[in-house]
């Protein structure tokens, strides 16, 4: 894995197309070979959190970007030419994580749909959404398809009093307090940790390099500002 | 035994583990019918209740009982069956095989259209338009840029992204970009021969 983003920046000079390309929000300066890196580590995060985290459009597009460039530089080299196979198999990883990122992020959405759409409609004006705009949308639509298919075979034809469904108690919530891997990239001084015991809370130091099992709920705003990442 | 039939339903889809089984019309309609009787019943006693005859209360309340769990039962085939269908979207593309489409009722149909709807214009939002990402392809990571496929069924010409034309004929083998395999491979055309 780590050699990834070794490998782009080294075959990206080749091609010229590690210029730097701007974020547009930060408006932040990132090399090919950062943006692969930054999304390699969303990535195994969204992988491996129990819930939805917030999305990285900018990333993935910006990515996509770049192997369609990378693709057309390609076009202009000869098949039989050794660099044409080890770039083509770069646009393929890249493809692949991005591919393989927005897809966990269905998956979740898919699972928790009810949670999330419920949380959507709570949210305060200025707090972050979850989902993005498209997302949303495919939530919704299949909130709305899922519960007409449950009315037209089943509930339709139930006695008058049960024809609703209670969305609360069907719900599917993700668990925060499960335990994960977690590395330290920078430090954290003081955690709190709960062991969901009656016991407390216990405060944590988590140094830089370090790695821990924690439960998921005490370092999940950690992981949303980046400070620790999954493992 | 109360909201048996229910539990039947929930067990066969079960049992099935690999595939989706028939949809079961006439389970369904017997847990349907069943909480039609249980509620006539209730509706029977609960008036006898108001009336002051406080022994019905204890029945009425295992009836409701029985309705609530027939309710979820019911609630959770159908879900579950919807998962699977979601999940032969992911495996077989936009087209289900004609076994799979002799198992699903016309409902369910229709919602594998608006669910492959909603997926593509999903799908299609991505990267602001300009980029075109099948999500339900690159499933594994990459290993090789080609991959040598046995072709099992008689396919004809196929046409690979640059252009060129492969025959694909039975028991034919092909080095083939992976890319382009994995469709054929998940419908059963092409064969992963390591």
């Amino acid at each position: 894995m780590a050699s990834y983003s070794g490998n782009l920046t080294q075959l990206s000079d080749f091609l010229g197309t590690a210029d730097t390309i701007s974020e547009t929000e930060d408006a932040e300066f990132l090399s090919a070979s950062e943006a692969v890196k930054k999304l390699e580590e969303s990535w195994l995060n969204e992988m491996l959190a129990p819930e939805l985290l917030l999305p990285q459009t900018e990333l993935v597009d910006c990515l996509l970007e770049q192997t369609k460039n990378m693709e057309e530089n390609l076009m202009a080299i000869s098949k039989s030419d050794f660099r044409f196979a080890l770039h083509r198999m770069e646009v393929e990883r890249i493809r692949y994580i991005v591919t393989s990122y927005l897809r966990i992020r269905l998956e979740k959405i898919e699972k928790f749909l009810c949670f999330l759409l419920n949380n959507e409609n709570k949210r305060q004006r200025n707090e972050p959404s979850l989902l993005t705009e498209d997302e949303l949308k495919f939530a919704q639509e299949l909130n709305s398809n899922t519960e007409s298919h449950l009315k037209t075979l089943g509930l339709r034809h139930m006695p008058t009093n049960m024809r609703d469904i209670n969305t609360q108690k069907f719900m599917i919530a993700p668990n925060r307090d499960s335990y994960v891997f977690a590395r330290v990239k920078d430090d954290a001084p003081s955690v709190l940790v709960s062991d969901g015991t009656s016991e407390g809370e216990m405060e944590v130091e988590l140094l830089k390099n370090s790695q821990h099992l924690l439960p998921y709920r005490s370092i999940a705003s950690l992981v949303q500002n980046n400070v620790v990442n999954l493992m | 035994m109360f909201a048996q039939k229910g539990v039947e339903l929930i067990q066969e889809l079960e049992r099935a583990k690999d595939f989706l089984p028939p949809f079961n019309e006439d389970g369904v309609r017997q847990v349907l019918e069943e909480m039609r009787a249980l509620f006539e019943e209730n509706q029977r006693d609960a008036s006898s209740a108001v009336a002051g005859e406080s022994e019905y209360i204890t029945s009425v309340h295992i009836r409701h009982c029985a309705l609530e769990r027939n309710k979820r039962c019911l609630m959770a085939y159908l879900y579950n069956r919807l998962e699977r269908i979601k999940e032969h979207r992911w495996h077989f593309g936009s087209v289900l095989p004609a076994d799979i489409k002799a198992n699903i009722c016309e409902p369910e149909a229709q919602f594998f259209i608006k669910y492959n709807k909603s997926l593509a214009a999903y799908m299609k939002s991505i990267g602001e338009g300009s980029y075109s990402l099948d999500l339900t392809q690159n499933l594994k990571p990459p290993k090789n840029l080609y991959i040598q496929v046995k072709c099992i069924t008689e396919f004809g010409e196929f046409e690979t992204e640059d252009g060129d034309i492969v025959v694909l004929k039975k028991n034919s083998l092909h080095l083939l970009p992976r890319v382009q395999c994995e469709l054929l491979i998940a419908q059963g055309i092409l064969e992963h021969v390591s």
